[in-house]
């Protein structure tokens, strides 16, 4: 399922990122790499503020949306 | 002596600037938010010259995206520095191990530099650098950028790794990625990477008391009913407490216009002294230091705490980490008008200087945004702009009603930057932007010294400003004004009663030049030569236009002026004092309650003020606060904007967007004012 479907405190394992190679490239280097947890800390209109690999990151809606975890 | 070169490589945000500071005693600019560093700079280490040191752009890999991941990667794969010093933000070991795999791939002499330990320590974490060194084949130190510690071990670290050309161990895992994809690679090396966490990195498990207080602090920052409100409440707090003068109401001047009365009085009483001094001297001489230097610097110098106050404010907020949190929280709405949440810190920094907030925009994602941010930062009434703000508005409106215009004039403003992106999104650039992806840093506690010791630089550079750029400004304005061809050729002289060589001003070079050019705003209300020539003086600096206004009206506020056009000839030298006009100072609330009582008297055209005679309208002085504020920035910010805009073809289309809409938004001012009467 997308990650803009989790709810807060919940953690997942990201399987698979849908986007253009840059902004692939980026996610990946910022700890987006299929097999490792994130755990959505705040989660809103606004969009979503999760912890990867001991990092706080918030993105839009958009873009969680093009994230896919299980 | 043999020199080497040092290249400083890490995330965004790991306190890589804080060390290029700290080792060559610059003062780039530094903040708690992703991007701050968003070009390669460089430097001499001070203690140890054979050094030269670069501070390569935050990235978060190496791959050949991103402007500044290019520039990172250009210099750490293709110039070869001696060493590249690897700063790792230690409390994000992890994530920041990935960049670190990178640079070890390239072969390159490294060395790690383990920044924020004492954070680490202090919550009684610990990392194994031994374990780190044997693994990877180079030296790991400890650091902390912000109190220099462990500067000595880092720089022998570096010493040693030249000296015998230590050299990164070849992993197994950089034989095995090249056979791999994207994400395999990607997953190969936080493979690798977790498993020399697991070893290295000993945790504390009771810190999560920390972390928890900092959930509930994004909880509440970022609270979707909340979120909104509270920034709007820090943003009233911050302009309050530094240009306000009446906090919540409760007519408690802010600090920065207290400060700002004691400068003006100490000018003032300057002034009077050096008067006294020169009573002797010529005619021209007197003039020029008092007229020219005096007056006009004097004027720019009264608002100086304001905009101390203003970015001592700003870079607390800026070390606090609430930046990025903002960006998120207005991600949504700015997104409504084309631009990036992220837009909002180059727009905030360009209530201080657009000239840093508009290389700021490179930390923004896509091009579009980049450019439209910068073109708009340029509306934001910069510290430099304040002043125009604050004498005006109190000349045409009244000091009392200062504090809502003011804010109708932000308001103004910021919808008109809404506006143009809005516009140049249709027009200019088109395209989505629908991604939005930031990393969210610690909380932190600014420490007083980096807070006090950012305002002193700042207070230096504005004395280096006021004393070169300003002071040139206003004594060439002060000749230009004093002085017309017949001053050369002996016709004043004998002319003048005095045999002085000067000129009435409206007979100067600038009146004449500036005739030529002020037919254009007199459809804003604004006649005369002299506002024109207080337009064009700002765009060398914005403060030059309060400058030149003190300079060009200075027959308003003479003796001479007082007693032709208030009967005060017998006025005793107390009652001059009091309404301040005979210290040579621009008394903006007593020079408004004197125009104030003129016009209800009914005086005729002829004596009134030449400011009254030349925007005769408060509408007109609406117009002529807006076009200042909204045309043209200084030529520093031109130049700033050029670099973000690349072309000279984009730059000059971006300052005609700018004067165009200067001119637009006010000549509708204008027209309100035509048909409600004001």
């Amino acid at each position: 399922m997308p990650l803009s479907n989790l709810s807060l405190g919940e953690s997942k394992e990201i399987v698979s990122i849908n986007a253009s190679a840059e902004l692939k490239d980026r996610l990946l280097s910022m700890g987006f790499v299929p097999g490792n947890s994130v755990k959505v800390v705040t989660q809103n209109i606004m969009g979503i503020i999760l912890e990867i690999k001991g990092t706080r990151l918030a993105l839009n809606k958009d873009l969680a949306h093009q994230i896919k975890v299980a | 002596m043999k020199s080497y070169t040092l290249a400083l490589a890490g995330n965004p945000n790991c306190g890589k600037t804080t060390l290029f500071n700290k080792l060559t005693g610059a003062k780039q600019h530094v903040g708690n938010w992703p991007g701050v560093t968003v070009d390669k700079k460089e430097g001499v280490w001070k203690n140890h010259q054979e050094y030269k040191i670069l501070d390569l752009p935050g990235t978060y890999s190496l791959s050949p995206y991103s402007a500044e991941e290019k520039i990172a990667r250009d210099y750490i794969v293709n110039e070869q520095a001696d060493c590249v010093v690897d700063i790792v933000e230690s409390p994000n070991l992890e994530r920041n191990l990935y960049l670190t795999l990178q640079i070890l791939e390239t072969g390159v002499p490294t060395v790690i530099a383990l920044n924020m330990n004492d954070e680490l320590e202090a919550r009684g974490e610990h990392i194994d650098t031994k374990f780190l060194e044997k693994q990877f084949g180079v030296k790991v130190v400890n650091i902390s950028a912000k109190n220099s510690k462990g500067i000595d071990e880092l720089y022998n670290a570096i010493k040693e790794t030249i000296e015998n050309n230590i050299k990164p161990n070849k992993l197994i895992l950089f034989e095995k990625i090249k056979t791999l994809d994207e994400e395999g690679v990607a997953n190969a090396r936080y493979q690798k990477i977790s498993k020399l966490v697991y070893r290295a990195y000993k945790k504390n498990d009771n810190i999560d008391s920390a972390k928890a207080r900092s959930n509930k602090l994004d909880e509440v920052l970022t609270h979707k009913y909340f979120g909104l409100p509270i920034f709007g409440l820090i943003m009233y707090l911050l302009f309050q407490i530094s240009i306000g003068d009446n906090l919540f109401g409760l007519g408690i001047p802010g600090l920065g216009q207290l400060l700002s009365g004691w400068v003006n009085s100490f000018w003032g009483w300057l002034t009077s002294i050096v008067a006294l001094s020169l009573k002797n001297a010529a005619p021209w001489a007197q003039g020029l230091v008092i007229d020219g230097a005096m007056s006009g610097v004097g004027a720019v110098f009264g608002f100086m705490p304001l905009v101390l106050i203003l970015y001592l404010l700003m870079s607390i907020l800026e070390d606090s980490g609430y930046m990025a949190r903002v960006a998120f929280v207005l991600d949504r709405v700015f997104r409504k008008f084309g631009l990036s949440g992220k837009s909002f810190i180059p727009l905030l920094m360009g209530f201080g200087c657009s000239v840093p907030a508009m290389t700021a925009t490179r930390s923004l994602d896509e091009e579009k945004d980049r450019h439209i941010t910068t073109i708009i930062t340029a509306f934001m009434p910069c510290g430099a702009k304040l002043p125009i703000i604050a004498l005006f508005v109190s000349l045409f409106f009244g000091s009392e009603n200062a504090a809502n215009m003011n804010f109708l004039i932000y308001l103004i403003v910021i919808c008109v930057a809404i506006i143009v992106s809005l516009i140049l999104n249709k027009v200019w650039y088109k395209g989505e932007t629908s991604h939005f992806l930031i990393e969210l840093p610690q909380y932190r506690l600014p420490t007083f010294i980096s807070v006090t010791h950012r305002s002193y630089e700042k207070m230096k550079e504005f004395i280096k400003k006021a004393s070169t750029i300003i002071l040139a400004s206003t004594i060439i304005i002060w000749f230009l004004t004093n002085f017309n061809i017949n001053s050369f050729n002996g016709v004043n002289k004998t002319n003048n009663e005095n045999q002085s060589v000067m000129c009435e001003m409206d007979d100067s070079f600038m009146a004449s030049f500036g005739k030529g050019i002020s037919p254009i705003f007199k459809p804003l209300g604004i006649n005369g030569w002299r506002p024109t020539v207080g337009i064009i003086s700002g765009w060398i600096a914005k403060e030059n236009v309060v400058a030149a206004f003190a300079q060009l009206y200075g027959d308003d506020i003479t003796d001479e002026y007082l007693e032709k056009y208030f009967n005060i000839e017998n006025a005793s030298k107390e009652e001059l004092e009091e309404i301040g006009f005979n210290l040579g100072i621009y008394d903006r609330d007593t020079a408004h309650s004197i125009y104030e009582d003129l016009l209800t008297e009914g005086a005729d055209d002829n004596a009134l003020p030449t400011v009254k005679r030349d925007i005769p309208t408060s509408s007109g002085g609406l117009a002529y606060i807006l076009f200042n504020l909204l045309c043209m920035p200084c030529f520093a910010a031109v130049g700033s904007m050029h670099r973000e805009l690349k072309t000279w073809r984009k730059t000059m289309g971006g300052v005609g967007v700018q004067m165009l809409t200067a001119y637009i938004v006010s000549l509708i001012v204008r027209i309100i004012g035509m048909i409600f009467g004001f």
